[in-house]
């Protein structure tokens, strides 16, 4: 009977080991096949809303939050994880964006964001010529109630810029969420910041060529109430529960599937 | 009498090219200045302006003052007039060219001097007020002494229109019948005006007088139970000049500490010049306003919002501040457009839910990619977009997108793919046009071109 329990295990062990190692060859030969996939963790959807809530869940205080896209293709992802923020309210918001901005990456497009939950109809849009007239219409608007939240797009933060609308989110105890395309790191009085990256998705199991659920890693690199800087991988999903953290694929010690969440921190 | 000849008489005589358009610029801005004595102000061919005085004169101290105001006014800014007021408008048109400085208010009166006046006074057509000379019916007088039907047989021969003409225009400067004016700018709603002794340039002086415009016109719609949603500010320079300063609002609103904040923003673009003798504050467009409970929340909120959304109205310019709305479209870039706040049907309610997944930004042009490596009839290997090149290690589609031919027929199909490159970035490309057999339809290229569209999450 324990010879028996023993054995299973072992084989439970070596199975794991070399479904990571498949994954591992896929994602490196970016072809991937039904078998190489692995399994999805078996976590409910209040599992997975606390531990989301524990990453991101101060970002719904009234603060000026940073969403840093490093390199230009980051614009996409920190746009999603900005956009997870405001699911939990039906409050319109306001979207201010520069002629500039717009150019390079596009404006928000309605029947993408109804896919994520967000009521187009929520969605002011203001189209500033420059980042001047950008910063001025995110700090009146942060001296508005009635918002759920505004996003600012910006090229630039200094710590003049950045001070002024924390003190402008002082009136009304607004959320200040920036999406910032800087290629370097802004020095900034802002609450918190998070680092986003796109990351390779994993294929569902019905069409292995076809992207999956989007992913993205992301960084927590400055936080002001002291939260340790972190890294998670999180998962889009077009559902209900679209958002997830997920236990890394690669690169990690093989160690027995257990039903806690698997969290990399470093 | 050709130019040469007129010179030979008169040698000193001063040249100048007609110019139809800067002269038709000029009693534009005329007519625009014009409105200082009466808001419905309009056009007269291209050498007169007709002014709607009804109820506006006793506020200048009867016609007479009235006339010699304008005339004075006009002396001063360098420009020749004739004028003359009258209780019709056909009428006042002939007195001003005929007769000018005429100031008939009864309708025995006036019948009574244009009796005495030439038909050309009719506008008429030149044939037509040939025939009359030549008929001997010379005056005005003696076409009104003639029997209405007898001097309708008696041009049997010419054009029915002109005779219609004729008689409208005798029905007219009779005051039978009425003829409408085409004001420049519609009625507004309510006005109100400040008057100064002294021209004004000082800012202060002029922010302080749209503050008591605003004050005085806020009460009266309050009265009226309305709100405004559109206001002009006019400001009369001196020298003759109009500027106007426009605003609107997202929702109703008589607010006057907020209209005054959206008109401080615009104040600074008058230029003052030698100053302003008048402002003229006016409601374009005003809405039902009932006043509203104190202490609702929900109501301030709301109007909290609409005040934020005026200001940046305001100072970004309109049609910076917009919603998505949602058009019938199977295109991508056709089925999103913006409205203005205001634009109460968005129709997201109507938005097909059974697509292929679409990108959460969307380019507003799609960009041209350059495909380095290619399968017919699938997605891109690897291709460069903004000099940056990426591997494609996943792609989802074709989504095929018929064009819309009964707007663009020269438009190609669009085959979208979804596509993860290397870096874990997702693109919605397209492939415009299909690979296709020459001849086999028309407008299908043989080397369809790619573009990237869109960015997925």
């Amino acid at each position: 009977m324990q010879q028996h329990a023993h054995n299973d295990n072992l084989i439970g062990k070596n199975s794991e080991t070399l479904s990571q190692l498949r994954q591992l060859v896929a994602g490196l030969e970016g072809c991937y096949t039904p078998a190489s996939l692995p399994e999805r963790s078996a976590k409910t959807g209040q599992q997975r809303k606390a531990e989301v809530q524990a990453f991101t869940g101060d970002i719904n205080g009234g603060q000026v939050h940073e969403i840093w896209a490093e390199e230009p293709e980051d614009t996409t992802p920190s746009t999603a994880f900005i956009l997870n923020a405001l699911t939990e309210t039906d409050e319109p918001f306001l979207w201010v964006t520069s002629r500039r901005q717009a150019h390079e990456h596009g404006l928000p497009y309605g029947p993408g964001l109804a896919a994520m939950n967000i009521d187009p109809a929520r969605v002011l849009l203001v189209r500033c010529r420059d980042e001047k007239e950008a910063l001025w219409a995110i700090e009146e608007g942060l001296k508005c109630a009635g918002l759920a939240a505004v996003i600012g797009e910006l090229e630039h933060m200094d710590l003049t810029a950045s001070r002024r609308l924390v003190l402008a989110t002082r009136y009304q105890s607004q959320r200040c969420l920036l999406l910032l395309r800087t290629g370097t790191e802004p020095a900034s009085a802002a609450h918190s910041r998070y680092r986003v990256k796109p990351a390779q998705s994993q294929p569902s199991a019905a069409n292995t060529k076809a992207p999956g659920p989007a992913k993205a890693e992301i960084k927590l690199t400055k936080h002001r109430a002291g939260k340790r800087p972190s890294t998670q991988t999180m998962e889009w999903h077009h559902a209900q529960d679209h958002l997830s953290l997920l236990a890394p694929v690669a690169n990690r010690t093989p160690s027995p599937r257990t039903a806690t969440a698997k969290q990399a921190l470093g | 009498m050709r130019l040469a000849q007129a010179r030979a008489m008169a040698p000193h005589i001063h040249l100048a090219e007609a110019n139809p358009e800067a002269d038709a610029k000029a009693l534009n801005a005329l007519a625009r200045w014009l409105v200082r004595y009466s808001p419905l102000v309009a056009l007269d061919g291209a050498d007169g302006l007709l002014i709607d005085s009804t109820g506006c004169a006793h506020l200048f101290g009867g016609e007479n003052t009235m006339l010699n105001d304008i005339k004075g006014r006009l002396k001063k800014a360098g420009i020749t007039a004739q004028l003359s007021i009258a209780e019709n408008r056909a009428a006042a048109r002939a007195l001003a060219r005929y007769r000018p400085g005429t100031i008939s208010t009864s309708k025995e009166e006036t019948q009574k001097i244009l009796a005495s006046m030439p038909v050309q006074a009719l506008r008429l057509t030149e044939g037509m007020t040939r025939t009359l000379y030549q008929l001997g019916l010379k005056t005005i007088g003696h076409l009104t002494s003639q029997p209405r039907p007898a001097l309708a047989r008696r041009f049997r021969g010419k054009p029915s229109k002109d005779v219609t003409a004729l008689l409208a225009r005798l029905d007219q400067i009779a005051g039978r019948k009425d003829e409408p004016i085409s004001p420049l700018s519609p009625l507004p709603n309510w006005q109100v005006r400040q008057a100064f002794a002294e021209p004004v340039g000082h800012m202060e002086a002029i922010e302080y007088a749209t503050a008591s415009l605003i004050e005085d016109l806020c009460l009266t719609l309050m009265k009226a139970e309305r709100g405004a949603r559109r206001l002009d500010l006019s400001a009369f320079r001196v020298d003759g000049s109009v500027q106007t300063l426009t605003i609107g609002t997202s929702r109703a609103s008589r607010d006057k500490a907020h209209l005054m904040r959206l008109f401080t923003e615009k104040l600074d673009t008058l230029e003052a010049g030698f100053g302003f003798d008048l402002l003229i504050l006016a409601v374009r467009e005003t809405e039902k306003l009932s006043p509203s409970q104190i202490g609702d929340t929900r109501e301030e909120t709301a109007q909290s919002t609409a005040n934020l959304l005026d200001r940046l109205a305001t100072r970004l310019g309109p049609g910076s501040v917009c919603v998505l709305k949602h058009r019938h479209s199977h295109l991508p870039e056709r089925a999103q457009t913006f409205a203005p706040v205001s634009e109460a049907t968005l129709g997201w309610q109507y938005l097909q839910s059974l697509t292929a997944p679409r990108p959460i930004r969307l380019l507003m042009h799609p960009e041209t990619i350059e495909v380095l490596a290619e399968i017919p009839e699938g997605p891109p290997r690897r291709f460069r977009w903004r000099r940056k090149e990426h591997r494609v290690l996943k792609a989802e589609g074709p989504e095929r997108i018929a064009p819309e031919w009964w707007i663009d027929p020269a438009d190609r199909t669009r085959d979208y793919y979804r596509v993860e490159v290397a870096s874990g970035a997702r693109f919605w490309l397209f492939r415009h046009g299909l690979y296709s057999s020459p001849g086999l339809r028309v407008g299908e290229a043989s080397t369809p071109d790619w573009y990237l569209h869109g960015f997925f999450a």
